[in-house]
């Protein structure tokens, strides 16, 4: 799905997420973690998109016995705000302790007078999904990715 | 209509005084369209709340489907205001919670760790 930026239409596609992970997954955690991470990952893409086109996806497969969503957006994106999200994925990949990083993330970001900078961290603290970015040109791809083991309904 | 009341988008908080608390019931979602008025919001409790005497504010979040990190963080820097007062004049920052809504207990429980002995979580 592709479409221009509008906060409205954000809600409408974390509804949908929910409701379809719903069918799936429940409507446990799972259900809702995705839906946070679809919301934030679309807030951030719209955000930061350099030409109005954010596409996301979903996609959910069996694979070992084990459920997998995936959820995908892309965006072109200026040079320095995909540096500035790798440089937060790298300093979340090199916590020792993910909720103090949280924690002292929060703290820095009261203080903020635009954004949160909080969006990344708080996928990575707040949900099982992990999540990587990956870069083409000026393109912006992130994957978050949750396995649910046994993929039963919660 | 007071000035604490607000809606916009999908968006709405319902202010009510009671003695020495305040209530604020939220409803809807909260993210990017309502960042800014979410804030001013904020504000304006914070100012009401030290001029009126309250000791309490309680934020009923039952029927609040969704928050956006943006809005998460206009409550961060509400409670790092309440922090840096002197403490005669803290308040006590109260969320109540909705179990149905799944993302509230882990951001609760990150905004409850960081607020410390200001901020309590129904339930928990």
């Amino acid at each position: 799905m592709t479409f221009e930026p509008s906060g409205h239409l954000i809600s409408v596609v974390r509804r949908f997420v929910r409701a379809m992970c719903e069918q799936i997954l429940g409507s446990g955690e799972f259900s809702s973690q995705v839906a946070l991470v679809t919301h934030e990952l679309l807030e951030n893409a719209v955000r930061y998109c350099r030409d109005e086109q954010t596409s996301i996806a979903l996609a959910v497969r069996e694979q070992g016995g084990a459920l997998e969503v995936e959820v995908k957006t892309e965006n072109q994106a200026r040079d320095e705000d995909i540096a500035r999200a790798r440089g937060l994925l790298d300093r979340i990949a090199e916590a020792d302790d993910l909720f103090e990083l949280y924690q002292s993330m929060i703290l820095e970001a009261a203080d903020r007078v635009r954004g949160s900078g909080l969006g990344l961290i708080r996928i990575c603290a707040e949900t099982e999904l992990t999540l990587e970015m990956t870069t083409r040109a000026e393109t912006i791809v992130m994957l978050a990715r949750l396995r649910v083991p046994g993929g039963q309904k919660q | 209509m007071n000035e604490l009341d607000f809606k916009a988008d999908e968006f709405e908080v319902a202010a009510n005084r009671d003695g020495e608390e305040l209530l604020l019931r939220t409803s809807g979602t909260a993210d990017a369209r309502v960042e800014p008025e979410l804030a001013a919001l904020l504000d304006r409790v914070h100012v009401r709340v030290l001029g009126d005497g309250i000791r309490r504010v309680i934020v009923d979040l039952r029927e609040l489907e969704f928050m956006n990190s943006s809005c998460f963080k206009g409550f961060v820097t509400w409670i790092v205001r309440v922090r840096r007062l002197p403490e005669p004049e803290q308040y006590h920052i109260r969320f109540r919670p909705s179990a149905q809504h799944h993302w509230q207990k882990r951001s609760l429980h990150a905004i409850s760790y960081f607020g410390g002995e200001l901020v309590t979580i129904e339930g928990t």
